[in-house]
């Protein structure tokens, strides 16, 4: 198996919570990503699952560069990238991209969309003027746009094809890896599939890998080649996601799928409702932090964290039921 | 967007006043007319004031002092509205006066609105220290008796334009900084602006090129709300002798000149009042309007 394309290695962010402006007291940490490793190969993508709060969008700003780790690394090619300053920061960027999930709020509303297109190749000195509108024009027609619609607005477009105006330029450096936060969430359901296509095609093409960010496992399944299931800033399940499909292992995890209506009805067998709110990640729970809400929970499981294990190839669970 | 005959007079009103917008909108979509063409036939008048006055603004005639204006018993039709205690032409007085006002409104709107506009757009992208300092400095500016300190700075640095510019400029700046600056932060958050990050661009290109242009609207509704302050502190300050020195014509100076003869020679300080009125209320309506075309959150200001 060749080199990953981005590996992170035993990621955490906390965030300090204070109070007071000028004598700061630190209140807590709260726990947004706890010892998160994942990789990511050339060309595939990784579906990153969780509900609301559970960390899966802070580890992919930190990959983005937005957010500095509290502790761990993150590597692209080898390279870790904490401390990137200058030309060497300039190439990163060039390499990971980005869409992320409100089109209205993705695109400068005072600029055309052209010129949003080009941001990407214009900061890097790519090449002359006419040259980055010939690309521009190639980036648009990739998409399924027209090239005459640089000139225009992005109040003149649609939810849907303001996104692929975000993935246009996000495409423009000609990316290794692509962050997909939430790509399709904010889109009618009508165009969703249009969407995801659209990524897999140009994924086909250009051989670009994603990482997608998503709470919604129909899209993940669509998508993704491997799948990592997020709770509380913590990894539970990891797997190839066929693999993840065809036997659902954690009791979180089994609860994500619960909670999709499936085509048939019935067919689930051991459906699991969760209960009660998620704890606070100022505060979580000891052990597994899981136990306060599984149906499953053992005494062992409040007080000996189960560590991620492999059960099957290339499948792990963080889980005491399976020892 | 629908379809307007140019040779219709009734489809052309439809455009500035589209019969289709809901009831409760009506209001602000109607064009202020009115105060339109009352501050353009003052910008009109400072322009072509050489044109229009039909005395020299200076030069005094004593024989005619104190003429009323036409209408009054004893007015001339020489002197339109009245001469003053030196025997000058009021009209024309109030004429090149219009250019002095539009002149200090101009240049203190420039330097105080740009020194705002910088400033807040600084303090909310960068955040952290250099916010709070900046903030800091804006608060102090707040606390501080600007008249106060314009009487100061003309006591100083002598009267004259230049002070007057100074004086009014450290008036404004402080307020421009802190409405963009709350603007800033909110379009900080934007996710145009981490993409942009994430493309590449340095702190001071997103400024420029993402955070600028986002705010401009904003900036030209605090311009126009903010002439009015503007003309009147000039009138203020010249009114107490910390202005443009005479015998220069300003309607500030004009009614310090006419206060004490209100009994007999009202039209001296009336006049010139009415027009800082009618000025300052229609550059205010005008900015209301504005405001509600291109920035209705600034609707508490």
């Amino acid at each position: 198996m060749n080199a990953p394309l981005l590996r992170v290695e035993n990621l955490r962010k906390h965030f300090a919570l204070t109070k007071g402006v000028l004598f700061t007291r630190t209140l807590g940490h709260i726990k947004a990503v706890d010892d998160v490793s994942f990789e990511i190969r050339a060309g595939e993508t990784l579906g990153l699952v969780g509900e609301s709060g559970c960390g899966k969008t802070t580890t992919s700003r930190m990959i983005l560069n937005l957010e500095e780790p509290t502790e761990g690394r993150i590597l692209l090619e080898g390279e870790p990238i904490s401390g990137l300053q200058g030309e060497a920061l300039a190439v990163y960027r060039a390499k990971v991209q980005a869409v992320f999930q409100d089109p209205w709020s993705s695109l400068n509303p005072r600029m055309k969309v052209g010129r949003t297109i080009a941001e990407a190749l214009i900061v890097n000195r790519w090449g002359d003027r006419a040259k980055i509108a010939a690309r521009v024009r190639e980036l648009l027609l990739q998409v399924g746009l027209r090239p005459e619609q640089a000139e225009q607005y992005p109040h003149e477009f649609s939810g849907g094809q303001r996104q692929r105006v975000a993935l246009a330029a996000a495409l423009a450096s000609r990316p290794r890896l692509i962050v997909l936060d939430e790509p399709v969430s904010a889109l009618d359901v009508s165009i969703r599939a249009q969407m995801m296509n659209l990524l897999k095609d140009i994924q086909a093409e250009d051989g670009v890998a994603y990482l997608l960010v998503a709470h919604d496992l129909a899209t993940v399944r669509h998508m993704a080649d491997y799948t990592v299931v997020m709770y509380l800033g913590r990894i539970v399940e990891q797997a190839p996601t066929a693999s993840l499909f065809a036997e659902v292992r954690h009791p979180y995890t089994k609860a994500l799928f619960s909670a999709v209506l499936m085509a048939e009805p019935g067919r689930q067998a051991d459906e699991i409702e969760l209960r009660g709110e998620v704890p606070s990640p100022l505060d979580p729970p000891a052990a597994c932090r899981f136990h306060t809400r599984c149906p499953y929970a053992m005494p062992q499981c409040a007080e000996v964290e189960p560590p991620l294990r492999e059960v099957s190839r290339g499948h792990a669970v963080a889980c005491h039921l399976f020892e | 967007m629908a379809v307007v005959d140019p040779s219709s007079r009734a489809s052309l009103w439809r455009l500035l006043w589209p019969a289709r917008v809901p009831a409760g909108f009506r209001r602000t979509a109607r064009v202020p007319w009115i105060p339109i063409v009352i501050i353009s036939a003052i910008v009109a008048m400072a322009v072509f004031a050489p044109l229009l006055a039909p005395h020299s603004p200076i030069d005094q005639t004593l024989r005619d002092k104190l003429l009323p204006p036409v209408w009054l018993d004893g007015g001339s039709p020489k002197y339109l509205l009245g001469t003053d205690a030196f025997g000058r032409d009021v009209l024309s007085r109030l004429i090149y006066g219009a250019r002095v006002s539009l002149i200090v409104a101009l240049l203190a709107l420039i330097a105080g609105g740009g020194i705002g506009l910088l400033v807040g757009i600084v303090a909310g992208y960068v955040g952290g220290a250099v916010d709070s300092l900046l903030m800091r400095l804006v608060d102090a500016a707040f606390t501080f008796p600007a008249i106060l300190f314009a009487l100061l700075l003309a006591v100083t640095m002598g009267q004259g334009l230049g002070t007057l510019v100074i004086a009014i400029s450290l008036l404004l700046w402080a307020s421009f900084a802190r409405v963009i600056r709350g603007e800033v932060l909110s379009l900080r958050q934007r996710d145009f602006v981490a993409l942009a990050k994430v493309r590449g661009c340095s702190a001071p290109r997103i400024m420029l090129t993402h955070i600028l242009p986002n705010v401009l609207n904003t900036f030209m509704v605090l311009v126009t709300l903010n002439i009015g302050v503007v003309i009147i502190a000039e009138a203020t300050l010249s009114f107490l002798g910390a202005g443009i020195p005479p015998p220069t014509p300003t309607w500030g100076l004009m009614i310090s000149e006419g206060r004490g003869r209100l009994t007999d020679a009202w039209w001296v300080a009336l006049i010139p009042g009415i027009a800082i009125t009618l000025m300052v209320l229609s550059v205010n309506l005008f900015g209301d309007w504005l405001r509600d075309r291109l920035d209705p959150r600034l609707r508490q200001l």
